[in-house]
């Protein structure tokens, strides 16, 4: 017993202090493709999940990268395209609306200034504060309790589920923890594209958490069924079967995207942004944490 | 006959004749059941109510006498009635009184026959025990005790058809008999040649050094083969699940008590002077037995085997009462034992009301569901509404929990075991504790098992395939059931009034009572020694309950508003539930048979690991069958056998016989 | 010949004909049996006499060949350690009208799951089968239809509808009451579905349903460009995506017929150490929270999220996805980031030391791990148990050693030491991941002394060889990953099958947890560690 108590004081204070502090993630880390208009753009057939998408307007052709089917497996981002397509390091991607998380880009015109184009649709205000629940940041911004829901996933997002309660993130300083039985809940957070035989189980442990609810969608299989589609043994997403109101893409998503995303569904930051030139990160906060 | 001169033996003695009548009345009238089910046991209720009043007036009033005109020659029936056998005829009356109401509406399907019969048993019955607990000589004693014994067999062996109820009533009938035998060399050894056998002469009796501790070891042998007391409590399981319901309820409830009864006149009131040896004797196997009793109960599933196995356990605790009593009395501390033979006498009270309660639950659900197998019960707390909140009485007041009555008399008894550092034998002095340890284990079993039997019984879902909706109970059967509820209640919540009652049984028994602090203190609290000591007051206690639980209530009205949405139990997901996914009566026990193991006789058989159809067998038998009952049985039929040699067959053997006789008195009688 | 010993011994053991062939791989064999009621004889051969085990079992969907028919592979491997790398396969053809194929399951316990799961997928029945009841396709599939044929379009989805209530495997007796757990369990955890059958604690009997998270991904890998179809076997599961990305690649190459460079396979193997570490390291924290040992579980989750943040330094991502590729390693690992792992592994081992000795020496965690769900020696070779689990029952089995693969591969390849523990409770599973977690960074050290400069990936010719079959065995985290991939004519996926270490272990758990107490099986399943989704694809 001593010598744990004094392992354990040796060890030290180990947690990280995001989100108070920027979580800055290694040089090799792939975070959101970043596409640059022009010529160089790959085809849709390059993207092994069909999360790069292309149509023509008036001749010009818009490439579209919807992060929610992005498995960030850098390909698009090998050679012949690494000058057109870079992995930015932003990880911080969790959306209220799927539609947020496409990033439109038109090929061929140069005219356009590139920081304008390499923006995102701009997220409105307006609409983002209606749907931040009100009730929800009052009723469950101080404390939440999640169920975890694996509706299928290869375990990868559990696994950086189960690593949020380890001393390093320690998501339970924030408030935040998760529960074992659905009734005690105040949200549920999925994992993996809701196979064929989970879907009466899924359905059920939401049904089963009280109002107010929340539901996260973590991972891209979650977001929009990610590398396994949908299929006769998939829905294809979480969002077939139960109305989402986060989405957290990623494959996995880093322990602090997780984090991120679950701190956005409760209105405690905001969702993502606008990715800022050249990849830089950093999340300030919407309001204060305590 | 004028009030003032009625003395409450004429009203005991017309009483229990009444009874009789009854029962011959119930024989005759065998052709109209609805008569007998509809009249003649309400008659009986009514007598037993009358009987519980006289016995409550005896107990405040002188004793009072007679000689009935029936009996020997030379030796007529006595009758008495003081303030112990009032104290007892309260007893009886109060609970034959439900159990009679309860019997009218149980008995309504019977077969006709069967129900005349069954009537005279029964109302034979409770008459043999009325006058066992007024009978003032040995002769009217041992006859009324042998009616008891016998109308409680053929009671026992109603459903004569089923092998095991015949053997059950054999097995009850054999040890009620060696206990009979125990009983009458007792009043033999009493009596010691001079003298009658009158309880008067038999008080008087000087008996020389160790007769005493002879005398005292046949009466608690005697006695206590027909308690329940280990190691002669084999019967008892047995012959009460046999019995229809009512029976149990009496024979549990009532007959028992009369063998305390009987222990507690012949050692206190015949033999006196008692010494704290045979004190600790009893404290020690009423330890055991009640050990012993909750150990076994918690591996039963057959719902009246577990009750009858605490029926064993009680009798410990009543035990533990008695004996605690001798030790102080024979150590020369009057006081403290007034206070144990209190608490033991009061515990005999309360074990008839919620044993008697009990007993009459099972028969509710056996009646409704034909069920006795708590494997097979579950969820009939929707289907029997009030026999559930009876049965929670009941299950309430035997785990001893304020601010019922099973609590007071446990309490009490507690008490009395916190006075052994008065006691100058150190020996004794270490045992009590221990003893009182075992008390509080039996306590918690008890809780355990009652929470088991009615888990399983009541809540929960159904595991029973039931063709037709189980019914709740007729209304003479919630009647009987209501009058031992309240009975429960009141003698919980107004212990103070009893226990000056049974005070006096005390001060006419020992010549002492409680001390006059511990009277002192009013009707709201109860303090066994002193106030200043300890006290209990279970109305307040209650009232403290109810406030609790009604604030709670409106204060999660009032934040709540009462949002209330009804959903399925969480299932994990599972949308597949059957009602075997609950626990199970051996379930619930696994944790104690395992830990206990070696008091136990398991046979067990686990399936393999790769068995397609694995079936799992477990048997749990009592150990004394095997250490004591089955050798004594062989070694008398080794020895039956070899005297049956002498039966040759052969007249010419015996006309040898008889001519070897003649001589041998023709030598011996010069 | 050892060959031709062989397969006289299997000629004299069968009645029908036996077609002889080379393949997949040159040190391999294929026989094809002429009548398929030979099975049974053929697998005793294998198994009596040349001690054999099953690896994996592969039915294919050839009614669009010439054959018209569909076809099943036994696949075995020798599992005498020392023994030459091969895999023999025993190659039946099944009617596709009347599908049938004699059940190995009495003979062969190991092939029990793999021929329901024949028969929900493709529809062959195995006759003779102990336990016919679904596996794969839970309640409301509808009847006849078989996802891994060709005939049946894969990409829609199909309506759940309600369904009569799976018939658990459960023990009768008085007394005898049922404890169902999951699918959805308390902790963040895997579903699947436990049917206890206990009285009280003791666990009579334990049916185990899993395939809640059978996401149809070997249908899904079917016709798709062998580079598209790596991504997914990369992301069957989280923790094996090194081994079964590489495992993939190493078939793939095969079939491409090229050789990965040296650089590449340490780079290969260095990932797959890692992976090997993190998880053992991990789930030796785990245990100690099915044992309430709140210390170990946070120390070794500490070590854990250490080793995870070396891995997204050297890969980009915590599970070291994007390191391997087909043809391959897809990124270099310079000096100074070899430098960083290095001093990190110290850290790791100085950590680990640390934490088994706070678990070794403490009374309750030792007594809670003792005797606790063992796992017969026996039972575990019945079963062809791979990995940890067979490791700590005595079962000498690596496939490291047995099928070489990645660095192990090369000329020279670097000494091995495999562990083994006999007792086979929870104990010595935990003593087999501490003991092969400091031979991971032993070996980790001396991969990246043998580091030369080197290219780090060949080109695979596109499109691939047609109608080809590669066959590669990896040791993941949790043992033995079988894979099997055939091309098409247009040089895509046509069929691949993978049989996960988890697949085999299953089975094994519930023989372990019948010997434990209920409140003691979160112990026993943490112990085994299994992939729930390796296991289901």
């Amino acid at each position: 017993m001593l010598r744990i108590l004094i392992n354990a004081l040796r060890t030290g204070v180990v947690t990280t202090r995001y989100p108070a502090e920027p979580s800055v993630p290694p040089e090799r880390f792939r975070g959101a493709p970043m596409l640059r208009p022009g010529s160089g753009l790959p085809p849709p057939a390059v993207c092994p999940t069909g999360a790069l998408s292309e149509h023509f307007d008036a001749g010009r052709r818009h490439v579209a990268l919807d992060l929610a089917r992005c498995v960030f497996c850098g390909r698009c981002a090998e050679d012949p395209w690494a000058g057109a397509v870079a992995m930015g390091r932003d990880f911080e991607l969790a959306a209220r609306c799927r539609d947020d998380l496409r990033i439109e880009v038109v090929a061929d015109d140069l005219t356009v200034p590139a920081a304008e184009l390499a923006a995102g649709p701009t997220p409105d205000p307006n609409a983002e504060a209606a749907r931040a629940a009100s009730e929800i940041h009052r009723v469950l911004g101080r404390s939440l309790h999640l169920r975890h829901l694996d509706a299928g996933s290869c375990n990868a997002c559990d696994w950086e589920l189960a690593a949020l309660l380890n001393p390093v993130y320690d998501v339970r300083r924030l408030g935040i923890d998760f529960v074992a039985s659905p009734r005690h809940a105040d949200g549920v957070v999925v994992t993996g594209p809701v196979t064929r035989n989970l879907e009466t189980a899924v359905r059920r442990t939401v049904e089963a958490v009280p109002d107010p609810r929340v539901v996260i969608a973590v991972g891209a299989c979650a977001a929009s069924g990610g590398i396994v589609g949908e299929g006769y043994a998939s829905a294809g997403g979480v969002d077939r079967v139960l109305p989402v109101d986060v989405y957290i893409p990623g494959c996995p998503p880093r322990p602090e995207a997780i984090l991120f995303g679950i701190l956005v569904a409760l209105g405690r930051l905001d969702a993502r942004r606008q990715p800022r030139e050249g990849g830089r990160v950093g999340a300030a906060p919407a309001v204060s944490l305590c | 006959m004028e009030f003032s001169a009625l003395q409450p033996i004429e009203a005991a003695v017309t009483l229990s004749v009444i009874w009789i009548g009854l029962g011959t009345i119930g024989l005759a009238g065998m052709r109209a059941p609805r008569f007998i089910t509809g009249v003649v046991f309400p008659a009986g209720a009514l007598v037993s109510l009358a009987l519980a009043v006289t016995g409550l007036w005896a107990i405040g009033a002188p004793t009072s006498s007679a000689i009935l005109p029936a009996g020997l020659p030379d030796l007529p029936f006595h009758v008495r009635l003081d303030a112990l056998s009032g104290f007892f005829l309260l007893l009886l009356g109060g609970v034959s009184f439900g159990v009679s109401l309860f019997a009218a509406g149980y008995f309504r399907d019977t077969e006709p026959a069967t129900l005349g019969l069954l009537t005279l048993q029964y109302h034979v019955f409770l008459a043999s025990m009325a006058f066992v607990l007024i009978a003032d000589d040995a002769y009217l004693f041992m006859v009324t005790w042998e009616s008891m014994a016998l109308s409680s067999y053929f009671l026992v062996t109603t459903e004569h058809h089923s092998e095991t109820n015949r053997r059950a009533g054999f097995i009850y009938l054999l040890i009620a008999h060696i206990g009979a035998l125990g009983i009458l060399l007792c009043f033999g050894v009493l009596h010691g040649g001079h003298g009658d056998y009158t309880f008067a002469a038999l008080r008087a009796a000087d008996l020389k050094g160790y007769w005493a501790t002879v005398a005292f070891l046949l009466a608690f042998f005697g006695f206590g083969a027909k308690a329940g007391m280990l190691p002669l409590h084999v019967w008892l399981p047995e012959a009460h699940p046999a019995a229809p319901s009512p029976v149990s309820a009496l024979m549990s409830g009532v007959m028992l008590k009369t063998a305390i009864y009987g222990m507690v006149r012949v050692i206190f009131d015949l033999i006196g002077n008692i010494r704290w040896e045979w004190g600790l004797t009893v404290l020690l196997f009423g330890a055991a037995t009640s050990l012993f009793g909750v150990l076994f109960a918690l591996m039963q599933h057959d719902l009246k085997r577990l009750l009858a196995y605490h029926s064993v356990e009680n009798i410990g605790i009543i035990l533990i009462g008695i004996g605690l009593a001798m030790v102080f009395i024979g150590s020369g501390l009057p006081v403290a034992g007034a206070l144990a033979l209190i608490a033991g006498l009061y515990h005999t009270l309360n074990h008839a009301v919620f044993k008697g309660l009990l007993f009459l639950g099972a028969g509710a659900i056996l009646k409704s569901t034909g069920l006795r197998n708590l494997n097979e019960m579950g969820g009939l707390i929707r289907y029997m509404p009030h026999t559930a909140l009876y049965f929670l009485v009941g299950a309430l007041a035997i785990s001893a929990l304020p601010p019922l009555n099973g609590f007071v008399s446990e309490w009490l008894t507690f008490q009395a075991s916190l006075q052994a550092p008065q006691l100058a034998s150190s020996v004794v002095r270490s045992l009590v504790p221990i003893v009182a340890a075992v008390l509080a284990l039996s306590g918690a079993l008890t809780g355990m098992c009652f929470v088991k039997v009615y888990g399983i019984a009541f809540l929960g879902q159904h595991r029973h395939e039931v063709a037709v909706k189980p019914r709740e109970a007729s209304g003479w059967e919630r009647a009987g059931m209501l009058w031992l509820a309240i009975a429960c209640l009141a003698l919980g919540l107004l212990p103070v009034f009893m226990i000056g009652e049974i005070n006096k049984v005390s001060l006419a028994l020992t010549g002492t009572g409680l001390s006059s602090e511990a009277l002192a203190s009013g009707w709201l609290w109860l303090a066994p020694t002193s106030g200043v000591q300890a006290s209990y007051s279970p109305v307040v206690f209650l009232l403290v309950i109810a406030a609790v639980f009604g604030l709670t209530f409106l204060l999660v009205r009032h934040f709540y508003h009462g949002r209330l949405r009804r959903a399925d139990p969480w299932d994990c997901g599972f949308p597949a539930q059957t009602s075997r996914m609950q626990d199970s009566a051996d379930a619930f026990g696994q944790p104690i048979r395992q830990i206990f193991a070696p008091a136990f006789l398991i046979q067990r058989e686990i399936p393999r690991a790769d068995d397609p159809q694995p079936v799992f067998t477990q048997s749990v038998k009592d150990r004394h069958w095997r250490a004591i009952y089955l050798p004594i049985a062989y070694f008398t039929e080794f020895l039956s056998g070899h005297v049956g040699k002498l039966q040759q067959g052969r007249i010419s053997v015996y006309l040898l016989y008889s001519f070897v006789t003649l001589i041998a008195l023709l030598v011996f009688a010069q | 010949m050892a060959d031709s010993f062989l397969i006289d011994a299997l000629r004299s053991g069968v009645d029908g004909s036996i077609d002889a062939n080379v393949g997949p791989r040159p040190s391999d064999l294929t026989l094809r049996l002429g009548r398929t009621g030979d099975l049974p004889a053929a697998a005793a051969v294998l198994i009596g006499s040349h001690a054999m085990a099953l690896a994996t079992v592969v039915a294919t969907d050839e009614t669009a060949t010439p054959d018209g028919d569909l076809k099943v592979r036994y696949v075995f491997e020798p599992i005498v350690p020392g023994t030459t790398d091969r895999f023999v396969t025993l190659l039946i053809s099944v009617d596709a009208a009347c599908p049938e194929a004699p059940s190995l399951t009495a003979a062969v316990p190991a092939a029990n799951w793999h021929e329901r799961e024949m028969q929900d997928l493709f529809g062959i029945v195995s006759v003779g089968h102990p336990d016919p009841r679904a596996l794969v396709v839970h309640d409301g599939w509808p009847r006849g239809v078989f996802p891994l044929r060709k005939t049946f379009d894969g990409s829609r989805h199909v309506a759940v509808e309600p369904a009569d209530e799976f018939p658990h495997l459960v023990a009768e007796g008085e007394g005898v009451f049922e404890i169902p757990v999951g699918p959805i369990h308390a902790g963040i955890i895997e579903p699947g579905h436990f049917r206890f059958t206990s009285v009280g604690e003791t666990v009579l009997h334990l049916d185990a349903r899993l395939f809640y998270t059978h996401r149809g991904l070997e249908k899904r890998m079917e016709g798709l460009a062998p580079l598209d179809a790596f991504y997914v076997a990369e992301r069957i599961c989280g923790v094996c995506s090194v081994a079964h990305g590489m495992g993939y690649c190493e078939a793939l190459e095969q079939i491409a017929g090229v050789d990965a460079p040296p650089r590449a396979r340490i780079i290969r193997s260095i990932a797959l150490e890692l992976e090997r570490l993190y998880n053992h390291v991990g789930d030796i924290g785990n245990i100690c929270a099915g044992a309430a040992f709140h210390y170990g579980t946070a120390t070794g989750a500490y070590l854990k999220e250490r080793l995870q943040q070396m891995n997204e330094r050297l890969a980009g991502n915590r599970f070291l996805r994007g390191l391997v590729i087909p043809g391959g390693a897809r990124l270099d690992l310079p000096d100074d980031l070899l430098r960083v792992l290095v001093a990190t592994l110290q850290d790791t081992l100085a950590g680990l030391d640390s934490l088994m000795g706070r678990i070794e020496a403490n009374p309750s965690v030792v007594d809670r791990l003792d005797d606790t769900g063992v796992l017969k020696h026996q039972a575990a070779l019945d079963l062809a148990v791979a990995g940890v689990a067979a490791r700590a029952s005595g079962v000498d089995r690596d496939a490291r050693r047995d099928h070489p693969h990645g660095a192990f591969a090369l000329p020279e390849p670097p000494d091995l030491h495999v562990v083994t523990v006999p007792k086979g409770d929870a104990m010595a599973r935990v003593t087999v991941r501490a003991r092969e977690a400091r031979e991971s960074i032993r070996l980790v050290g001396e991969f990246v002394r043998r580091l030369e400069p080197g290219p780090l990936r060949v080109a695979l010719a596109e499109p691939l060889p047609g109608g080809r079959i590669g066959i590669s065995a990896i040791e993941s985290a949790r043992g033995e990953a079988v894979h099997w991939l055939r091309t098409d004519a247009l040089g895509r996926v046509e069929r691949y099958h993978l049989r996960s270490p988890s697949y085999h272990n299953w089975p094994a758990v519930a023989l372990a947890a019948e010997t434990a107490i209920v409140p003691d099986f979160p112990l026993v399943n943490k112990s085994f560690e299994l992939c729930y989704s390796c296991t289901d694809r």
